[in-house]
């Protein structure tokens, strides 16, 4: 029986989902009507209480560049053809690899079941998964601290709070909110990093420097400062240090103070708790390798850096070297290599599965779809293989991973505070390590680098710059002479 | 008058067992699916405290639609779609803001049916469920219902009832919404029909329902006649008490008017001019309050979104083009409040700029789709 009149008129539908901007992963609703997508806001989700920074409100425009064909070297495809030829391709490459390597690369835009299964495949196809924070990991390890931050409420809790290079209202809103409730509370908020309007109305004290000084900033300013029940708070991404990170988790050890690392992918936790990285290597790193023929084989999934890495010149011209290339990503590519496989996966909300928040809280992804599992087993039924990767095991097998890693806290202990090229040489970051840059969002947003380096560069310069700035962000490579030289007139 | 007031309630046992005030509203809705292209209105997904808008396709949806959820403030308005015959279940503000997308040409009064709920406001929900843990030493998850009655909040768990003043909670800053509370539309007139549980008898579970329009008329008369809904003349001392409730909630919203709103109306320019701009100084924007705002129509190409909320005006241009815009027709829903990723009190700004508006010259927005704002119109007061 039919109960509506007006069959040409769409059901509408409202899902419970999670917005993939961070690793905040601030709830929202999603709104299907018809091809239209529209969202609305989740008010009683306890992380964001329904609030939204400027990336969860454009997610229509977000979710509306949906990918939605596949292509083979530049031409396009249909999903049967590439799944195909992709699955042959890297057949292909695993039995003639002549001992080079293979990775794939998630940065965390995944499901922790969907982690698992590239888990899978990848050593099926005899690669290595990357997260493209391997250097870090190298460093401190795979617990990637939460003691005690079960919740946002509990920065308010901290005597002292210490942001460094780290400006909340860019880059992480809904923890700006708790920082503001702080200071009510007569918290002592500290920024170090460089300057910004916000963070001076925010922080009792300012310690302005520039992007390369942050680490030696926060050296000396852990050496004067006595309060041992301190929250530092910093962003820990594909552009990080990993001697500054070593050097935070230093600052926590025997005392009562914490480290709070944000995360700009969705599930960058979860790609940690469940050890995904066997590939231990950086994103600065790995550009290396593929340079040097190290790497000869990649698969990006959910990681479309092609558009949004910030030296995406250097990436393209080294993956175009590759002898295969994979890209699967539920987005449209704007600067793919010529010699990319591409496959469109389901948009992140119409994905299952769960996911691990910056505060270590399991959230629930309440899609139908299977996502990258499903099209593994496309790929295995393409080579011949009756079996099938099974959604229901990859979610014991991560419930499993998180209840053991929930429970296993340890005190901090100290670690050694490397001293890699890519400390010196690696790309320096002002600010970097938003949602809104590390997803390409390309509309301008007010700038708010007064008196900044964007404001003393040339004509010529401020072009350049331009095209690495996305809401007061401004990149400079230390490698980069006239980056450099802007960098210490600053 | 009492010839338009009737107590209604749902024939079938299960609904009235289950529902709220004896169900009628969930069976109206049963009744209009089939009848418009969407049946909209507010199901729970988890606990009270947990839901969304759902889109009843089936009569058998009724089930997940059923009993008060005063934590999920939702803003209906912007589910209704121009060409889209509609029926929808909405709170006072929502369909103060529907009336102001009619006069917009953006909503058609013919293709809509507005179900109104009365409301004597809504809870914040994540503070709601912190709330009960603090003051009534109570998981979220434990509650099985939840009622405001007689100035108090009450929660039903399996085993007992839990009761609180709304006032004492709300001088500890828990119970409603800043913008309910000073918000003096608790019948929803400008809807088709109202419906609540002022003036009903105690202990029975009845609705009271006020009809405005032909168009309710159908709708009610429709789901009487298909079995549905039975409906019964109300007794005039329980109707007077209903609007004794009415006065009793104006008079308190008044009072909270008195405290957050009048307060910075008697501000100095100068003065007032500084609260403005110290209270939007942590804008980042964002865009969230134009987003979530059920009365600002103009698509994503509008004007004050080509300006910069971090310009070197007094007051950002974007904020001064909304406050004036929003002037005459906001309806005080609280939602970009509610929204803001920096907790900036939008909802008290604009309140501030449509309240002394409305004193000068005597015009409310949302009331009527006739009302014609004076400024559109151009007869301003003299010296205004």
């Amino acid at each position: 029986m039919t109960y509506r009149h007006f069959q040409e008129v769409i059901c509408l539908k409202v899902i419970d989902s999670h917005c993939p901007g961070c690793s905040i992963l601030c709830g929202v609703q999603i709104i299907e009507d018809g091809d239209e997508i529209d969202i609305d806001f989740k008010k009683y989700c306890p992380i964001n209480s329904g609030k939204l920074c400027k990336y969860g409100v454009d997610l229509p425009k977000i979710y509306g560049n949906a990918l939605d064909f596949s292509s083979i070297e530049g031409n396009e495809v249909d999903y049967e053809v590439a799944i195909t030829k992709i699955s042959n391709l890297l057949k292909k490459w695993y039995s003639s690899s002549g001992g080079k390597e293979g990775i794939v690369l998630c940065c965390g835009d995944a499901t922790n079941e969907e982690l698992l299964a590239i888990e899978d495949l990848s050593s099926y196809f005899g690669m290595k998964c990357a997260s493209g924070i391997g250097n870090i990991l190298n460093v401190v390890g795979s617990i990637p601290f939460i003691h005690d931050i079960k919740n946002f409420d509990i920065v308010e809790g901290f005597e002292q709070i210490v942001l460094i290079n780290i400006d909340p209202y860019y880059q992480y809103p809904l923890v700006a909110r708790k920082l503001q409730n702080a200071k009510k509370r007569g918290k002592r908020i500290i920024s170090i990093g460089p300057e910004g309007s916000h963070i001076e109305r925010l922080a009792e004290e300012v310690i302005i420097c520039s992007p390369a000084n942050v680490h030696d900033c926060f050296k000396r300013h852990i050496s004067e400062n006595t309060e041992d029940f301190t929250l530092y708070i910093t962003s820990m991404g594909i552009y990080s240090d990993p001697a500054l990170i070593a050097e935070i988790n230093n600052a926590c050890v025997n005392t009562k103070s914490r480290a709070f690392f944000l995360k700009d992918y969705a599930n960058t936790q979860a790609s940690l708790i469940l050890g995904f990285n066997s590939y231990k290597y950086g994103i600065e790193e790995i550009i290396d390798h593929i340079e040097e023929g190290r790497i000869n084989a990649m698969v990006l999934i959910e990681s479309p850096l092609f558009d949004t890495y910030l030296d995406s010149s250097r990436f393209r011209k080294a993956c175009e070297k590759l002898k295969a290339l994979v890209v699967m990503q539920s987005t449209m590519p704007r600067d793919l290599p010529n010699n990319a496989f591409l496959l469109p996966l389901p948009a992140f909300y119409k994905r299952r599965g769960a996911l691990v928040n910056a505060c270590g809280r399991l959230i629930e992804l309440n899609g139908s779809s299977n996502g990258i599992i499903d099209v593994f087993n496309d790929m295995k039924k393409v080579l011949g293989h009756k079996d099938k990767l099974d959604f229901e095991k990859y979610v014991s097998k991560a419930t499993g991973a998180y209840d053991k890693w929930i429970s296993s806290f340890n005190d901090y202990e100290v670690v050694k505070v490397p001293d890699t090229k890519y400390s010196k040489e690696g790309p320096v970051h002002y600010y970097v390590v938003n949602p809104f840059l590390v997803r390409g969002m390309d509309h301008q947003l007010p700038k708010r680098t007064s008196g900044g380096l964007y404001q003393k560069a040339s004509d010529k310069e401020r072009y350049v710059i331009k095209q690495n700035i996305a809401d007061g962000v401004v990149l400079a490579y230390q490698r980069d002479e006239k980056y450099k030289k802007l960098l210490s007139e600053y | 008058m009492m010839s338009d007031c009737y107590w209604g309630w749902s024939n079938r046992q299960d609904i009235r067992e289950r529902g709220e005030s004896g169900g009628f509203v969930s069976s109206l809705i049963e009744s209009l699916v089939g009848k418009y292209d969407r049946v909209i209105t507010i199901q729970k997904t988890g606990t009270v405290f947990e839901g969304n808008v759902v889109d009843v396709s089936d009569p058998s949806d009724v089930k997940s639609i059923q009993g008060a959820l005063h934590s999920l403030c939702i803003s209906m308005s912007a589910y209704i779609k121009k060409g889209i015959r509609t029926a929808i279940v909405l709170k006072p503000c929502d369909a103060r803001a529907v009336i102001e997308n009619m006069k917009r040409n953006h909503v058609k009064r013919d293709e809509v049916l507005l179900i109104g709920l009365n409301c004597g406001g809504t809870l914040p929900s994540v503070d709601t469920m912190k709330m009960i843990d603090i003051e009534f030493d109570l998981q979220p998850d434990e509650v099985v219902k939840e009622e405001i009655s007689k100035g108090n909040l009450i929660f039903f768990t399996k085993e007992e009832k839990f009761s609180k003043s709304i006032d004492e909670l709300e001088e500890q800053e828990y119970g409603r919404r800043e913008s309910c509370r000073y918000c003096d539309f608790k019948i929803p007139s400008v809807c088709d029909m109202a419906c609540g549980n002022w003036g009903t008898p105690s202990g029975k579970n009845i609705t009271f329902i006020e009809v405005f329009s032909e168009q309710g008329r159908d709708a009610l008369d429709n789901a009487v006649s298909e079995g549905f809904v039975s409906i019964k003349e109300p007794s005039e001392k329980l109707a007077e008490i209903r609007s004794k409730i009415d006065k009793t909630m104006k008079k308190l919203a008044r009072k909270w008017k008195g405290k957050v709103i009048d307060p910075l109306m008697e501000l100095s320019p100068e003065n007032r001019l500084d609260y403005i701009k110290d209270a939007l100084s942590p804008c980042i924007g964002c865009y969230a309050c134009r987003k979530a705002c059920p009365v600002c129509n103009c698509s994503s190409d509008c004007k004050c979104m080509q300006m910069d909320p971090d310009d070197n005006f007094p007051i950002p241009q974007y904020h001064a083009v909304r406050l004036l815009h929003l002037m005459e027709s906001c309806v005080g829903c609280g939602n970009c409040t509610d929204v803001c990723p920096v907790d900036i009190p939008l909802a008290r700004l604009h309140q501030l700029f449509s309240r002394t508006y409305e004193d000068r010259t005597g015009y409310r927005s949302g009331m009527s789709v006739d009302d014609i704002p004076p400024l559109s119109r151009g007869d301003l007061p003299e010296g205004y």
